[in-house]
């Protein structure tokens, strides 16, 4: 693995000089500090050994990175026989071609990350193509009614007519209010936005959304956006204070 | 962005490593695209993990490659024991393939007489045998002038004066008729013929003479048997030893001429109340445990071993065979021997200082002069032998 610079045009060769193409300077230049890093932590090295063939290094590669494979599979399957599959799977994706997934590694980020990321990928592709687009139904962790779909949570408030009704206000009332909840959150900036969907809708904690968006105090910014979220939907007239105490005043008569 | 994130920008921005502009591009298509969102949100979660990948799913993904490295082992195996070998014969020829165990080697066959080493752990016996013989030899040294004389005064360790041994032989008049073949032999020999003579321990001459119970004929025949038993060839080499005997007395300072001179009224005296010390430890050592009992019975031969001190011109890695050095059992504290060391390493004198016996003495000079150093160049060294204290086992 060479990389070459002719009149400013850096050339990507391989060790046969048969498999040129050609780089854009960004992309070299992460190569060479990549290169430059993997001095530092070995990963380059392994890398490169592994890319001219080694098969001790490849050896290597799987004892040291089988983890990360490893984590990514069992967020998506429970069964040992096919945890095992996948990733006898994975590890034939990266072996093949050469190891050609593995020369598209530009060591950007850490290559742990990115083999998981890779790894989350492979094993999605693996698990659909077996069960279909919907094999994630396989694996559902229930937490409340709220989680369920949608046709079962229907199921579920239908039993007799007085709820069906009701069921259907209240599907009403929450379809209202995500659309409320959509248009208050488009109003919220890019980072704010990724924070509350992250925090509220995808599950992470709060100090994991923090290190990842680079903020200084999540809690409080999250704080900050709840706020702005808050009154942004209080604009909205059937959320106003005056309509909310008539409300409560009419099921307190009652 | 309409495209989706690539894996490569997906794992840089969960690593935090892009630049600012590159962040705010991928924060918001993260915040409208719903399946980027989901991915961020999985790989995050799937970090925060730390499960472990299970053995069988190592040995299944390895399963192949394990039979390629038992093929390879051996090979590596067979590499790392030739080069164990190679290290191994470099240590050999470097310490054992110079001149040191060669000349060591040449020397032993060259001398053709038993060493100190096997003559010194015979020394507790010889000690004590003695013991009886020392009113006998007070007596006679009164009474007449013997060949046994100049042997009396030749295990001080500095070298006996050729002329006093001659005047004493012609003392004897009345002895010279039964001694005179004996005799003959001994000048036809030659006079380093007679200094060896001379050179040979009291201890060994009194073991004889109490063999002979006190027959003083006897004792005039030791030199004679002594020098029947010695080869013409060993001359050469003691001729080499009387030159260094001669520079000795110019070297050795006056306490030695007074020991060589011989105090003839304070030597009994002194000899007796010696050997009644000897007498005590013996019988001390025996009750320890620690020596032979003075009747001859070793009760524990294995006395400590002493530490020796080797110190001036010479050390102790000059010694070409420090093997005879674990046989001095009888080197204790206080007793320090100063050498006069020729270019050839040769001992060519010795002056016992610090705390001596006379008959120990007489040995340790004898013991001495059988060291050789390997050391280079032709002037003469000066080095100290000294007792440092035991072992601690």
């Amino acid at each position: 693995m060479q990389t070459i610079l002719v009149n400013n045009l850096i050339i990507h060769c391989d060790r046969d000089k048969r498999n040129v193409r050609e780089l854009d300077n960004h992309r070299v230049l992460l190569v060479i500090i990549g290169f430059m890093k993997g001095f530092l932590d070995g990963d380059a090295r392994l890398l490169q050994a592994l890319l001219a063939g080694d098969t001790a290094a490849w050896q290597k590669f799987i004892l040291q990175y089988s983890n990360f494979i490893y984590r990514a599979i069992i967020k998506y399957t429970d069964d040992y026989d096919e945890k095992m599959a996948v990733y006898l799977h994975i590890l034939e994706k990266l072996h093949e071609n050469r190891f050609a997934r593995l020369r598209r590694f530009a060591f950007q980020a850490k290559l742990s990350t990115w083999l998981t990321v890779v790894s989350r990928r492979l094993a999605l592709d693996f698990l659909r193509s077996k069960y279909g687009r919907d094999f994630r139904l396989k694996k559902i962790r229930v937490v409340s009614i709220d989680a369920e779909p949608d046709y079962l949570k229907f199921l579920a408030d239908t039993a007799t007519p007085e709820k069906e009704m009701a069921a259907v206000e209240r599907q009403e009332q929450r379809l209202r209010l995500e659309s409320d909840l959509e248009r208050a959150m488009a109003a919220l900036s890019d980072k704010e936005r990724l924070a509350v969907q992250l925090v509220y809708f995808k599950g992470l904690r709060i100090k994991e959304v923090g290190k990842l968006l680079e903020l200084h105090s999540a809690y409080k910014f999250l704080g900050r956006t709840l706020q702005k979220i808050k009154a942004e939907m209080e604009k909205r007239s059937r959320f106003s204070r005056t309509r909310v105490r008539d409300a409560l005043e009419g099921e307190a008569h009652e | 962005m309409n495209d989706h994130i690539t894996g490569e920008d997906l794992a840089a921005y969960v690593d935090g490593v892009l630049v600012e502009k590159k962040r705010g591009e991928l924060e918001s298509h993260f915040s409208r695209c719903p399946k980027c969102l989901e991915a961020l949100a999985e790989i995050v979660d799937i970090q925060s993990s730390r499960a472990k990948v299970p053995g069988e799913f190592l040995q299944q993904a390895l399963g192949e490659k394990q039979a390629v490295r038992k093929r390879v082992l051996p090979m590596r195996l067979a590499f790392e024991i030739a080069a164990a070998f190679l290290v191994v014969i470099f240590i050999g020829y470097f310490f054992l393939g110079n001149d040191r165990f060669r000349q060591a080697e040449s020397r032993k066959k060259e001398k053709a007489a038993p060493s100190v080493s096997q003559a010194v752990p015979q020394l507790s016996l010889e000690v004590e045998k003695t013991i009886p013989v020392l009113t006998g030899r007070v007596e006679q040294a009164e009474t007449a002038k013997t060949k046994r004389m100049p042997v009396e005064k030749n295990v001080m360790p500095a070298p006996v004066p050729l002329p006093a041994s001659e005047k004493k032989q012609d003392q004897t008049a009345a002895i010279k008729d039964r001694k005179s073949a004996v005799l003959d032999e001994n000048e036809i020999r030659g006079q380093g013929q007679k200094l060896e003579e001379a050179a040979e321990p009291a201890w060994a001459e009194m073991d004889k003479l109490s063999n002979a119970q006190f027959d003083r004929s006897h004792s005039v025949q030791v030199p004679a048997s002594a020098g029947t038993v010695e080869p013409a060839l060993a001359a050469g080499p003691r001729a080499a030893k009387q030159a260094g005997k001669e520079m000795a007395d110019a070297v050795l300072p006056a306490r030695a001429k007074k020991y060589e001179k011989g105090d003839e009224e304070a030597f009994p005296a002194e000899f007796r109340e010696a050997a009644a010390i000897s007498n005590a430890m013996q019988l001390f050592l025996a009750a320890t445990g620690r020596a032979a009992t003075p009747g001859g019975m070793k009760m524990a031969v294995l006395a400590p071993q002493p530490t020796i001190r080797i110190e001036g011109d010479v050390t102790w890695s000059d010694l070409r065979d420090p093997e005879l050095l674990a046989g001095w059992s009888w080197f204790k504290k206080g007793m320090i021997m100063e050498l006069e060391i020729d270019g050839a390493g040769q001992v060519i004198a010795v002056l016992p200082a610090g705390q001596w016996e006379r008959s120990m003495a007489a040995m340790a000079t004898k013991a001495v002069r059988q060291l050789t150093f390997s050391i280079s160049g032709k002037k003469s060294r000066r080095a100290r032998i000294s007792f440092i204290g035991s072992s601690p086992n």
